[in-house]
């Protein structure tokens, strides 16, 4: 029992002696710290509730009497400090920090509307909405003007149609499919231009061919 | 709503900060980072927290622990120059113990009674709040100091024996 007792107050004397060590930080920067914690708490993270620290109570340094009666009006008054500087914050700054975001959204807002109106207004391909079906341009290019040849064979009845084309307002190629759609393909007798294409297609020729074909014409018309 | 006072953050820095630099350099290399990281995450708080010392404690903790790790995965060649050491402690006047052996001997305590001494001893704070910061019960936390006092003793005593008898050879 004794011997714990003393060894209650060994151990206790040795915490004290222990605890009388004090110990160290250098490397702690306060004021820097603190003018973080100041910048921080002036960008609006705390919001009604931010905290103003004096720059000057943090300071080792000594501060001027003008400079500290600044300080205390900001403080009194619940000024913000600049961080930069060390003066109040002037109305100017924070309102031109207001007014940033909002001008910035109406000049992006514009530019928008009219890249919009560009875009509507622009000139694009030329559509016209026939009857519910579009109705495109067609180049004319030999193949059309077999169809026409071919819609006109049609509809002057010397195929083999059953009914006259009507006279609706849709393109004759409209008409030549429905035909063929409702009658079947063996219902459309292809006019002779057509046929004569299609009998034509041979295989493409060669230079030197179309080169003989063209001095054997020549020599034709020559002679 | 507890709004912090500057006057309250600086008191707190005055008197905690350097406990809590060492209580952040039993897990972490550069424990005055954490601590200042600890504060300016205190001042920007718009509520105060209630126990203003405890909430500093527990974040230096987390925090030296997630720069310990961090660290730790980065290289496992500057583990020398963490058992290199800075010192923990102000050189020591006239006291009975020396402030180099005894860091030296605390290095080599295990971490939970290092981290129940540094609390208690420096950082002033009760069993109970140790216990909560650290998540053990109040007993192991009791525990760890005892068992801690006694090994650093046992190891300062062996070391003042092992310089006496150097110097008297």
């Amino acid at each position: 029992m004794f011997d714990n007792e003393n060894q209650d107050e060994d151990l206790k004397a040795f915490e004290a002696s222990l605890g009388s060590l004090r110990p160290r930080a250098d490397g702690l920067d306060r004021r820097w710290r603190f003018l973080l914690a100041q910048e921080a708490a002036l960008n609006g993270n705390l919001g009604d509730s931010r905290l103003c620290f004096s720059i000057t109570s943090l300071d080792d340094e000594p501060v001027s009497p003008e400079d500290q009666a600044e300080t205390d009006v900001m403080l009194k008054h619940n000024l913000p400090i600049c961080v930069r500087c060390g003066g109040a914050v002037s109305n100017a700054h924070n309102s031109k920090r207001r007014w940033a975001w909002p001008t910035a959204f109406s000049g992006m807002t514009a530019v928008a509307a009219a890249l919009l109106v560009a875009l509507v207004v622009r000139s694009g391909p030329q559509t016209a909405m026939t009857g519910g079906k579009p109705s495109i341009a067609i180049p004319s290019t030999s193949v059309a003007e077999n169809q026409a040849d071919s819609v006109s064979w049609l509809a002057s009845g010397n195929g083999l149609l059953r009914r006259p084309i009507s006279n609706s307002p849709e393109s004759p190629y409209l008409n030549l499919r429905d035909q063929v759609l409702r009658y079947g393909v063996d219902s459309w007798n292809p006019p002779v231009s057509v046929v004569a294409t299609a009998k034509i297609a041979e295989p493409p020729l060669s230079y030197r061919e179309q080169l003989d074909r063209l001095l054997r014409q020549e020599a034709i018309h020559g002679s | 709503m507890n709004i912090l006072s500057p006057e309250a953050v600086t008191r707190l820095w005055d008197e905690h900060s350097t406990p809590l630099v060492l209580y952040a350099r039993q897990w972490c290399d550069g424990p005055e980072d954490v601590v200042q990281e600890a504060f300016l995450l205190l001042v920007r708080q718009v509520v105060a927290p209630d126990n203003c010392v405890g909430w500093l404690y527990r974040v230096v903790r987390n925090r030296a622990i997630n720069a310990a790790r961090s660290r730790g995965r980065r290289a496992r060649r500057e583990t020398a120059a963490a058992e290199r050491g800075e010192p923990w402690f102000e050189p020591s006047e006239g006291d009975r113990l020396d402030a180099a052996v005894a860091a030296d001997a605390m290095r080599h305590l295990p971490i939970e009674q290092r981290e129940a001494i540094v609390a208690r001893l420096w950082g002033g704070l009760s069993f109970e709040e140790i216990a909560q910061l650290s998540g053990d019960s109040l007993s192991k936390v009791y525990r760890n100091y005892q068992r801690g006092l006694v090994a650093l003793r046992e190891r300062l005593e062996r070391s003042c024996l092992t310089t006496k008898t150097k110097t008297k050879t």
